[in-house]
């Protein structure tokens, strides 16, 4: 399998898949989405909350917040010398305290050396005069399995490789470079060229207005145009090299076993 | 990752995969089925939170262990490939 | 038991002994509970 990276940043990336399959393009995206661990609040012990929200619910949105995570530097709670008791190498504490009149922001979170909050204006809590907030919380690392606050990526997706089969029927006239939507088809040159053939989404509006019948929407089975977004807690590159990483872990681990049994 | 074979024959194998989903499931079934030595691949999961995936292979001729070492081996080269490749990346 | 009163909010003690529900200061008969000393351990789930 191969990549070819359209574009990246240090949110996004849009790449390509080759070589591949639906399978494998499949097994990547579930991966991504469910097994790559990142750090997130797990435990939190409420001191003083005099606020409107609910313990709970103030609880649930520290969970939510995106932690700059270091994957080398923590272990996973189920793998960790402790034995997921709690120890330097998988948790780290988090406090937050603030009064009324106030709003308690992401970069409000006291976090241990080298933890960061990459986005520092997600507001948590308001209070009023009156009103206080005292806590303790521990962060973990987690897979979206266990729970989606621990999910890397936002809107991980693919598509097929669209195909545009333009035949000999085809006389220019322009109608589907006039009713795409996406732009895909240019004339140039007294001849029909798709400059922008990745943008297709093979809604296939050019193959009902061409008056000639001449396109045919197909895809390539082995290229996928993937896509996603991070919650900044792990770069795309970070994401992707585990993602691949740990496949290629579970696969190993499935030879092992299938070797010792049999 | 704990593996059960349920049933092994000369040609036809059946492998449970405890604590696994379709993740990597699907990804044996499909390889395996690319493979021409194979007459039947496919999983089958019966609950979806209460059970594992079953893998179902049958071969041709051939021993149905190897074939699904070798694909498996193959599929972990092509992870690698794309492992190395992301490394690459430059941000 | 430490208990706050919802008009007033002067702080009410109520123990076995005192009988009935109502605040000794302004005589309203809802009273608030206070928050317990213990930390409270929850899951940010």
């Amino acid at each position: 399998m191969k990549t070819e990276i359209r574009e990246t940043s240090s949110q996004n990336t849009e790449f390509l898949l080759k070589e591949a399959n639906q399978a494998k393009a499949n097994a990547l995206r579930r991966t991504l989405i469910s097994e790559v661990p990142s750090l997130a609040i797990e435990d939190v012990k409420v001191y003083e909350n005099s606020s409107v929200l609910f313990d709970e619910i103030l609880a649930l949105r520290l969970g939510l917040i995106p932690l700059k995570t270091e994957l080398n530097e923590f272990k996973l709670p189920e793998e960790c010398q402790c034995n997921g008791e709690g120890c330097s190498a998988c948790q780290t504490t988090i406090s937050l305290g603030g009064e009324g009149e106030n709003i308690l922001y992401s970069s409000d979170l006291q976090t241990g050396e080298g933890i960061e909050v990459p986005i520092k204006d997600i507001p948590i809590v308001k209070l009023v005069e009156g009103q206080e907030v005292i806590l303790e919380a521990k962060a973990q690392l987690g897979t979206g399995k266990k729970h989606s606050k621990w999910q890397p990526v936002v809107a991980c997706s693919y598509k097929t490789y669209p195909i545009q089969e333009i035949s000999e029927q085809c006389n220019q006239c322009g109608e589907c470079v006039e009713t795409c939507p996406r732009n895909v088809y240019k004339i140039e040159d007294n001849e029909l060229k798709t400059p922008n053939q990745e943008k297709c989404m093979q809604c296939e509006q050019c193959v009902e207005e061409c008056p000639q019948n001449a396109i045919t929407i197909t895809d390539d089975k082995t290229k996928y145009i993937f896509t996603f977004e991070t919650d900044q807690s792990l770069t795309p590159k970070q994401i992707l090299q585990q993602g691949t990483k740990q496949i290629k872990q579970k696969l190993q681990e499935f030879k092992q076993k299938l070797n010792q049994q049999t | 990752m704990e593996i059960d074979v349920k049933k092994k024959n000369k040609n036809e194998m059946e492998i449970e995969l405890i604590g696994e989903d379709h993740t990597l499931a699907n990804l044996l079934k499909e390889e395996l089925l690319s493979d021409s030595r194979v007459q039947i691949a496919s999983y089958n999961k019966e609950h979806p939170e209460l059970s594992n995936p079953v893998l179902h292979v049958k071969t041709k001729k051939e021993d149905p262990k190897e074939v699904i070492d070798e694909i498996t081996e193959d599929l972990i080269k092509s992870y690698e490939n794309l492992n190395q490749e992301f490394k690459e990346i430059n941000k | 038991m430490g208990y706050r009163c919802a008009r007033c909010k002067e702080d009410v003690e109520i123990d076995e002994e005192t009988s009935g529900v109502r605040c000794p200061y302004c005589g309203y008969r809802i009273l608030l509970k206070k928050r317990g000393a213990q930390p409270k351990n929850i899951k940010a789930r």
